[in-house]
């Protein structure tokens, strides 16, 4: 399979902290095999840099395998790029042209404030989390594990929420900046389970009202979370969470 | 109850529920008014007017509730506006979508304050009528034809029209999602019926100032 | 630095290698250690800090039950999620001795099995324990709503894995370490908002400080602003994972490292079983030079497909062309009541085999075929899809291939370590105060693991195991008031921010990668899948040079003050390059086969592993010198009281 290589261009977002202001900067990338992951692309490009003494580009990653959510910025306005149900650093260069020029940019929320070049804070995700995205369980009080039966199909549901990774795509997908798929997919997998439903109402409202404290926008229901997510997290989970929080309040007035 | 309109979620529900219930009035409004097209001499559409303007007090209420419904539907529309623009204050160089966001989503501001804008119009034409150049009548007919007779006042109505058509077609689908209903075929369904809806209230609206400028200054004059 | 490392180390028969195991007989052993543990009330467990390093299953479950228990923590981590640790990538499943399948299986069965998997290196003690608390990790994870699969009736799901006769694995599709390290990081969450852990994410662990021997705190970069803190505890747990990124490339996220064991045992903490190091059958190949990290297909496949490769190396034709007379299923063929499900270390071993022998397949002529052809025709596609599906999107993903039509390639990779800092059966290691835990630590898996028992691992040793034993040093030393201005935190940051200086001084002309790669490579080759004494020997003498070059010519650009990733990384291939020395001693010493080490002088007439148990029925710890001066060896005898030694056959 010798395949032919890819020259591109890079218009790169190049911000050096926090609080300085950063910019767009142009890098070529030459004789890409479309066999590389285009993190190995950016790694083939920060070679190019270091040997020519230029701070090279700041991305975030870890596993490289699609499961950690530490990877993500913006391809073409198009979060985790273009291919479906793919993070960044599972996307292949194969799924590009020759000659393109690929605007790459981080996420883009106020509640996920740059750090360097495309690295982003999202601690937030974690705050929202301690605010209820969990059942409280002391080590060693739990009673057998198949004390719960619970239906095929509803525990596969519960999963498919709990597969979101928190890489935060859905926020920087979203016109809005919205964090209502994530929160709507921890609100869900444990509405779904049995498990999860002494602590149902108090989870939802803790969760929202932080997800509103960190600065998330409101959801216009525009359904572009899902389509980024790289796990295709569905929609639905976030019209659980809104009846969730409808419940929920109309039972816990305070 | 505090805290639930404070929440994004809560504006939601609010937004939904009054949008829900507009959509109901935009119905019977529209309803109402095709009876201007059930004779020519108008007498349908007079009589309907007068069953409107006899329930007396009873249509004070309604239009407390209508008014009521206007302001919280604005009120929350640009709180959530507000958070949504401050939530994400440097955009993207290059912008771009793979999901289902439309214009017509991405412009609900816009044709939301283009019928809050249309609505004033409107307003001041039949409600405090009198105003702005329209020919003083006690006659509601002739007042509305006089109305949709002036090119000025019917482009205004045609945008009205198109503005109220291009906010549901987002809309309707959207006030599902907001209530907490979702489901991979009803999504589909609340679609398409969102865009039938918004089309037929586009066309039905947009009649009265087409047929206004096309049959109606013809008989006037 | 003596460029040599000498072949006999300095060997000591040690007393300070105290196992600390209750003794007696097994099955009673973990409840009478217990019993006679110290304890701390409630009241007075707020009285102390715990520091724990790394949030994986075993940092996170520790940290969460400790915390819950009234200790106050302090958790660190590399990551800017303790969610995102390296245990999220593991897929197949974890074992517990439930029986729920009805198919016999027991404490002692799965204790047995994990001895014998490791080939009789681990201590049997701490094995059995880990066996015995299997059970409660599935209902304690349950509790937490982790949507463990489950059958149609609703109760929880088993499948076999890595040729185990009981089905004791319990999975969440393929992503079953993702689940349980949601759980554990939930559970961490829950503590951090009741303020009884502080969260510092984004630190990496520089050095570890010892205050008059006891392991008191440690020394952190702050990776995002560059400041240099100083943490402190009155113990402290290493949970920071395995060193297989030594080999560079290797199914390990990218910043899984060894520094933080590798400056404990600067600081005295012994290690052991370096060597013993986990080479995975079934991943996808090397495709090219940019390559920076391996992806594991889940072992499952084998259950299913079929491992081949042409008769002979001239063989171009493409697979579907060679027909079935002139293929070998070498695995079948040598194997034959294992087949293609013998062990990870075999089916590993005899994939280079066949590869050295110029059969190998593909491109790299490093790879070797999975074929479904025969499962897709005796069960249908849908069938195969239904059971691997997501492993077959995600090689199409990686590879543009479709496996549905064409074999897989596959190629074995690194994947785990079992070697790691010495830890006795309350955890500690030889530092006063420092426990280790999860893959960290050397303790149960011997010379080789068995599938699905790593997850198990971490979680038992931070929920059921740590949360005990820790009280039998806080209970049972006299520690001083914990004071961050203490001396020893003085000196152990200034050698921290010496050596960040020294790094970014070096001021060359090469990368952090290349080196790392450069280094990867000679183990791999030396002491990867197949050991001499010729090629350690090499490898020993390489390892120096490359480490004086590292510090000659790397080109780190930048200051240590804010977010440097290239300083991050430079300070790992460091350690490693140090590391690899040790690691390649000790797989020097071991003139043994056995498990994971396969040296190529000590194999039976078959070909297959030779143990020699009246030479090396030992661990062996070994004790930090100075950097190019071989280690001490420190040897801790294993005693087999419970299983009869055997040589592993699987013919
Ligand atoms: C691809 C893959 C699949 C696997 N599948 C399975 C499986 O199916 N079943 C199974 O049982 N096992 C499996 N394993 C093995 C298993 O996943 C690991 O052994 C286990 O998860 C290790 O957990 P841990 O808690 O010890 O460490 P990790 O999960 O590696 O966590 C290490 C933690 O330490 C932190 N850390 C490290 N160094 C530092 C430092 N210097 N300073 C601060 N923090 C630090 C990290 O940030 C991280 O939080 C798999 C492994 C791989 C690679
Ligand atoms: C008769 C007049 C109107 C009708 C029938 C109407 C109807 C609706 C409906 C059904 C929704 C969907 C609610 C949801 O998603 O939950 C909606 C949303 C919205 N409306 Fe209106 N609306 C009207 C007037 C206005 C006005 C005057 C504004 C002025 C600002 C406005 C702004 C918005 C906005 C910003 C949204 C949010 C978009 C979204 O959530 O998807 N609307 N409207
Ligand atoms: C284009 C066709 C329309 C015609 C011919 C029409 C006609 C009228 C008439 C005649 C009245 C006066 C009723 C009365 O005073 O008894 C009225 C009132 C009103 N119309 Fe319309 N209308 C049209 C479109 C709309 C639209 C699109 C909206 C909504 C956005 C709207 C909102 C209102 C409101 C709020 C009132 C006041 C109701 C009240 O005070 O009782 N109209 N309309
Ligand atoms: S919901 Fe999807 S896009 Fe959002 S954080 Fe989770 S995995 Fe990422
Ligand atoms: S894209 Fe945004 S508007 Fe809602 S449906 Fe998704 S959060
Ligand atoms: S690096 Fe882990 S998901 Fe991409």
């Amino acid at each position: 399979m010798e395949a032919k290589t890819l020259n591109l261009t890079l218009k790169v977002w190049r911000q050096e902290n926090a609080d300085s202001p950063g910019r767009l900067e142009t890098y070529e990338a030459r004789d890409i095999s479309p066999d590389i992951s285009f993190l190995e692309m950016l790694d083939m490009v920060n070679t190019g840099l270091i040997k020519k003494g230029a701070r090279p580009i700041t991305f975030e990653h870890d596993c490289r395998e699609g499961i950690c959510g530490a990877c993500g910025f913006v391809i073409n306005g198009h979060a985790h790029g273009p291919d479906r149900e793919t993070t960044v650093c599972q996307l292949h260069m194969r799924s590009f042209r020759d000659g393109q020029t690929l605007y790459i940019e981080p996420w883009r929320a106020k509640a996920f404030p740059v750090i360097q070049d495309l690295a982003v804070d999202r601690s937030a995700f974690d705050r929202i989390q301690a605010a209820g995205g969990y059942i409280s369980v002391h080590t060693g009080s739990a009673p057998d594990g198949n004390c719960l039966p619970i239906g095929q199909e509803r525990a596969g549901e519960a999963f498919d929420a709990a597969a979101c990774i928190g890489c935060g795509a859905c926020v920087a997908a979203c016109k809005n900046a919205s964090a209502m798929l994530f929160v709507g997919a921890k609100v869900s997998q444990f509405a779904l389970l049995p498990q999860g439903q002494p602590e149902r109402d108090g989870r939802v409202l803790g969760m929202v009202g932080q997800m509103d404290a960190e600065g998330f926008g409101a959801c216009t229901n525009e359904f572009e979370c899902s389509a980024a997510c790289p796990k295709g997290i569905s929609v639905s989970h976030i019209a659980r969470m809104n009846r969730d929080y409808l419940a929920a309040s109309i039972k816990k007035q305070d | 109850m505090g805290r639930f309109l404070d929440s994004s979620l809560g504006r939601k529900v609010v937004m939904a529920s009054t949008g829900m219930l507009l959509v109901g009035f935009l119905a019977a409004h529209l309803l109402g008014n095709l009876t201007l097209f059930a004779d020519r001499e108008g007498e349908a559409f007079l009589a309907y007017a007068n069953k409107i303007h006899d329930l007396g007090p009873l249509l004070w209420v309604a239009e407390l509730g209508l008014v009521l419904l206007f302001g919280l539907h604005i009120y929350m529309a640009l709180r959530l506006t507000r958070q949504n623009r401050l939530a994400r204050p440097i955009g993207y160089q290059k912008p771009g979508q793979l999901g289902e966001s439309s214009a017509g989503s991405r412009s609900m501001v816009i044709t939301g304050l283009a019928v809050l804008g249309f609505t004033i119009v409107h307003l001041i034409n039949f409600r405090f009528s009198k105003g702005l150049g329209a020919p003083e009548s006690d006659d509601l007919l002739v007042e509305v034809k006089s109305v949709l007779t002036n090119p000025l006042y019917a482009a205004i109505y045609l945008m009205g029209a198109i503005a109220i058509g291009v906010h549901l077609s987002h809309g309707f689908r959207s006030l599902f999602q907001s209530f907490g209903i979702f489901h991979t075929r009803l999504n589909r369904v609340a679609k398409i019926a969102g865009y039938a809806l918004a089309i037929l209230f586009a066309l039905g609206f947009a009649a009265f100032p087409i047929v206004g400028m096309l049959v109606w200054k013809g008989d006037l004059s | 630095m003596s460029k040599k490392a000498s072949k006999k180390p300095a060997t000591e028969k040690s007393s300070i290698l105290l196992s600390n195991e209750p003794g007696g007989d097994l099955e009673t052993a973990w409840a009478r250690h217990k019993a006679s543990m110290k304890l701390i009330a409630p009241n007075n467990r707020r009285k102390f800090r715990i520091l724990i390093v790394g949030t994986g299953l075993a940092g996170a479950s520790a940290a969460a039950s400790l915390a819950e228990m009234g200790y106050h923590c302090t958790v660190m981590c590399i990551q800017d999620s303790p969610r995102r640790a390296h245990s999220i990538a593991a897929q197949g499943g974890i074992n517990a001795a439930k029986n729920y399948k009805n198919d016999n299986d027991s404490v002692f069965r799965l204790f047995y099995d994990t001895i014998k998997g490791g080939d009789f290196r681990a201590r049997e003690s701490n094995t059995y324990r880990l066996a015995e608390v299997s059970g409660s990790i599935i209902d304690q994870c349950v509790a937490q709503g982790v949507p463990f699969a489950r059958e149609y009736g609703g109760v929880l799901s088993n499948r076999t894995f890595g040729g185990a006769q009981v089905a004791r694995t319990f999975y969440a599709r393929g992503q079953t370490g993702q689940q349980l390290l949601l759980g554990a990081y939930s559970a961490l969450m829950r503590q951090v908002h009741e303020g009884k852990v502080e969260l510092k994410a984004r630190r990496e662990m520089l050095d570890l400080v010892k205050v008059d021997g006891v392991a008191r705190g440690v020394i952190a970069r702050n990776l995002q602003t560059g400041e240099i803190e100083r943490f402190g505890g009155d113990a402290v747990l290493l949970c920071t994972g395995g060193y297989g990124n030594v080999f560079f490339l290797s199914t390990n996220a990218k910043a899984s490292n060894v520094t933080a064991a590798w400056r404990a045992h600067k600081r005295g903490a012994f290690m052991a079983n370096p060597c013993f190091t986990q080479i995975h059958p079934t991943c996808i190949p090397v495709h090219g030079d940019d390559q920076s990290k391996l992806t594991l297909m889940s072992e499952s496949l084998r259950n299913d497909g079929r491992v081949w490769v042409p008769k002979s190396g001239d063989d171009k034709r493409s697979p579907a062309d060679v027909p079935e007379a002139d293929r070998d299923y070498y695995l079948e063929r040598k194997y034959p009541s294992f087949g293609n499900m013998v062990p990870r270390d075999v089916a590993s071993r005899n994939a280079k085999q066949v590869c050295d022998e110029g059969r190998g397949v593909g491109p790299s002529q490093l790879a070797v075929y999975l074929d479904f052809r025969d499962a897709i025709e005796r069960d249908g596609e849908d069938a195969i899809r239904a059971r691997y599906g997501n492993l077959f999107q995600m090689y199409e993903k990686i590879t543009a291939e479709n496996p549905y039509k064409v074999p897989m390639r596959i190629y074995p990779a690194v994947h785990y370590t079992m070697g790691g800092l010495w830890v006795d059966y309350n955890l500690e290691s030889t530092v006063p105060g420092l426990f280790v835990l999860g893959e960290a630590n050397f303790s149960d898996h011997g010379a080789n693991r068995l599938g699905a028992s790593a997850l198990m691992q971490g979680l038992a040793d931070g929920y059921f195991v740590v949360p005990y034993t820790i009280a039998t040093h806080l209970a049972g030393r006299k520690l001083s008031k914990l004071d961050l201005g203490h001396e020893a935190f003085g000196e152990a940051e200034a050698a921290v921010r010496g050596r960040l200086d020294r790094l970014l001084a070096v001021k060359g002309d090469r990368t952090v990668d290349s080196f790392h790669r450069e280094l990867g490579l000679q183990m791999w080759d030396h002491c990867g899948m197949s050991r001499t004494d010729e090629g350690l020997g090499k490898l020993l003498q390489e390892i120096p040079k490359i480490r004086e070059r590292f510090w000659n010519e790397v080109r780190i650009l930048g200051d240590a003050n804010y977010m440097n990733p290239e300083l991050e990384k430079a300070g790992r291939v460091a350690d490693y390059l140090e590391f690899a020395e040790m690691m390649a001693a000790d797989a020097l010493h071991r003139s043994e086969s056995c498990g994971g080490h396969f040296r190529e002088e000590s194999q039976t007439a078959e070909g297959e592993a030779l143990r020699k148990d009246d030479k090396f029925k030992y661990v062996a710890a070994w004790e930090f010198q100075d950097v190019g001066k071989p280690e001490k060896l420190h040897k801790e005898t294993l005693e087999f009281k419970a299983v009869e030694l055997s040589q592993r056959s699987y013919k």
